[in-house]
């Protein structure tokens, strides 16, 4: 079905900047960019361009629009030099695209100052990204190791392990999600594929190997299959939370009901309250611990006394100066 | 001679004419200049006029009428009926991106769209930015090497488009801002915008005191561009109001000295690594300092991380974090 005069004038006008800046473009390049399937429907219309032109209508008024062995030049494009400025719906897309290239990186991840400066290039105002976390150092050695195809070493803290854990890793994939940043890679210890939370590494090396288990095909399962991903199986939790967080709560927890608070704890009046799907529960408390005093785990009550529990065994954290033999 | 014009022919010289008379028409000069456009009776040419507005704002440009007396956006009064585009039209600034920024910015969007199918809205918004963006690079348009990925974290809301737009608009014409947050009404002077974990925020000096403040745009509500301009400041630096959870302002910055335990000190680097300007200065191997407007961020840090201080100070910090870690197990009592 042919387009319309509405759906076709503006597919052509946004391509005059181009072709202005571009002179001489080949008409195949053209068409692959303007996405016209006829490359003589292209013609026709890039033909019909000649008559688009502003009162009183001087020959130097109309578009000089033309195609010379097969290549298009256009020498009075009429007001459209420079393309409009990106719309709202643009801006928003553009920085949901560079948000999500940002948070996933194999070692051949574009450098967010690169993408910064072109940003604010385009936007004429003060603009800037900022990092996901502040993990700036140990990405970059993790995205160094990947790049170079070596190996790295780290001391790892889990949940469970109470001493830290010398770890070979051959890494393959650093993401982002829930504000942390993961790594999974092959663990040379457990002689298996891990992930990582990359808060809980310390003294992180690079070492002079090269990695012996290269990144698997099936990688993404392995992503969207472990616990970060696939908490909508498990067991059910109740928390209570201050209503600002209500954003941040859908978009960390499987939520699947969210109400407002109408317990007698009086520390939460005007908290809202939502249940959720939790299939890793030290990652879950962990979680949680991470509001502080903004949130709460209401129900069941094997959670809420690990919670506790894994409080009073934190480490004790002294005022400044006072000395450590009192530890 | 032409004796009329086509459809096509008649919204491409409208949308042109339009485009280079930013101030407004009045219709009849319309006439005027297009005599073979709009032919015939007055009421006639009226109607046809009418149909081809509809089809301009197809086109993406929407005319509004102006009555005699009434103001346009550039504050000047108009003495006749006319007609103006809606939304004023403004081109790209000029720009030159590097090979690497432009290379950057097309294995961004080529990524994005290889998710997307070809009938996906975001799809064609992408493209059509593709077309901005990329006009002095069109050999960069497909980009071939963008990675595959399969992946997409980032929620976004298209209730957020409209302000997102406006306030950018605000920006760059540096006038100051009238909005609703967290039900309290705000005029700022708008500095610059970040992109903080997918969500937009506005970096803006307070009208009333010139403290700068952050805004998420997608908690403004009731937005309004105003008239006045914003007031000039010398020297601003958006990397020094970047949203590290420390320097984030929730109360006056205080002083904090952390002593980090052995064999932690990569971990506690790390975190306090990207504190802006006021930044973080370290006292020696294990010690460091620094200024926080946001105590709670580094309390929650410290629960996440257990184990990497032996000590916090000055004295009133340690006591406050005691009590923050007692309100939280009172909650389990």
């Amino acid at each position: 079905m042919k387009a319309s005069s509405a759906q076709k004038i503006p597919r052509l006008l946004a391509l005059i900047p181009m072709l202005h800046a571009n002179p001489g473009m080949e008409l195949k390049k053209l068409q692959e960019i303007s996405g016209y399937e006829n490359i003589s429907d292209l013609k026709k219309d890039i033909s019909s361009l000649v008559m688009f032109g502003i009162p009183p209508f001087s020959p130097a008024d109309y578009m000089d629009i033309y195609i010379e062995n097969e290549r298009v030049y256009v020498d009075f494009p009429q007001g459209l030099e420079k393309p409009l400025l990106l719309s709202a719906g643009e801006w928003q897309v553009l920085q949901k695209s560079i948000a999500a290239e940002l948070k996933m990186s194999d070692g051949n991840s574009i450098p967010s100052d690169i993408i910064n400066k072109a940003v604010q290039k385009l936007s004429g105002i003060p603009f800037a990204l900022e990092n996901e976390t502040p993990y700036s150092g140990r990405k970059e050695i993790l995205e160094e190791a990947m790049k170079e195809d070596c190996q790295i070493e780290f001391h790892y803290r889990s949940i469970l392990s109470r001493e830290p854990e010398l770890r070979h890793v051959d890494p393959w994939l650093i993401f982002f999600h829930g504000g942390f940043l993961y790594l999974i890679g092959y663990c040379h210890l457990r002689k298996n594929p891990r992930i990582f939370h990359v808060e809980r590494m310390d003294h992180l090396e690079i070492v002079e190997l090269a990695r012996e288990n290269q990144q698997p095909e099936n990688i993404k399962e392995m992503i969207s299959s472990s616990y970060i991903f696939n908490s909508d199986s498990g067991f059910e939790v109740e928390i209570a939370f201050e209503s600002l967080l209500l954003r941040a709560v859908e978009k960390y927890f499987h939520v699947h009901e969210i109400g407002d608070y109408h317990g007698h704890n009086g520390c939460f009046l005007g908290w809202k309250t939502a249940k959720c799907s939790v299939g890793e529960s030290i990652w879950f408390r962990s979680m949680v611990r991470s509001f502080g005093t903004k949130m709460a785990i209401l129900s069941p009550e094997h959670m809420r006394k690990s919670f506790l529990d894994e409080l009073n065994e934190l480490p004790e954290i002294f005022p400044a100066g006072e000395k450590l033999d009192s530890q | 001679m032409q004796d009329q014009m086509n459809k096509t022919e008649r919204l491409g010289c409208l949308y042109l004419t339009f485009l280079n008379h930013p101030s407004g028409i009045s219709f009849g000069k319309l006439k005027d200049l297009l005599p073979i456009a709009y032919q015939g009776e007055e009421q006639s040419a009226r109607r046809k006029f009418e149909r081809d507005k509809d089809e301009l704002k197809l086109l993406g440009m929407e005319l509004k009428c102006l009555l005699p007396g009434d103001f346009r956006d550039d504050g000047s009064q108009v003495q006749d009926y006319i007609y103006v585009p809606a939304e004023e039209i403004r081109r790209m600034p000029d720009f030159i991106l590097s090979e690497e920024e432009a290379t950057a910015l097309s294995r961004v969007i080529f990524s994005a769209m290889s998710k997307l199918s070809d009938s996906d809205d975001e799809h064609l918004i992408l493209k059509n930015a593709a077309e901005k963006i990329l006009y002095r690079n069109p050999e960069l348009y497909f980009s071939k090497y963008a990675p595959e990925r399969n992946f997409s974290y980032v929620n976004g809301s298209s209730e957020d488009l409209a302000t997102i737009g406006l306030v950018h608009d605000a920006l760059s014409k540096s006038k100051k801002i009238e909005f609703s947050y967290h039900e309290e009404k705000r005029i700022v002077d708008g500095r610059g915008l970040i992109s903080h974990r997918g969500r937009w925020c506005l970096v803006a000096s307070l009208s009333d005191s010139d403290e700068i403040r952050h805004f998420y745009i997608d908690e403004m509500k009731q937005f309004k561009m105003l008239k006045e301009n914003v007031k000039k400041i010398s020297g601003f630096d958006i990397r020094n109001y970047l949203l590290h959870p420390l320097a984030i302002r929730i109360h006056e910055f205080r002083d904090v000295l952390l002593t980090v335990s052995e064999d932690r000190e990569d971990a506690v680097s790390d975190f306090l690594s990207g504190l802006p300007k006021s930044g973080c200065l370290k006292k020696d191997v294990s010690n460091f300092s620094f200024k926080t407007s946001n105590q709670e961020a580094l309390f929650s840090w410290l629960l996440r991380n257990p184990g990497s201080i032996s000590s916090i100070g000055p004295d009133s910090m340690h006591a406050d974090y005691i009590k923050y870690l007692n309100e939280i197990k009172a909650y389990y009592k």
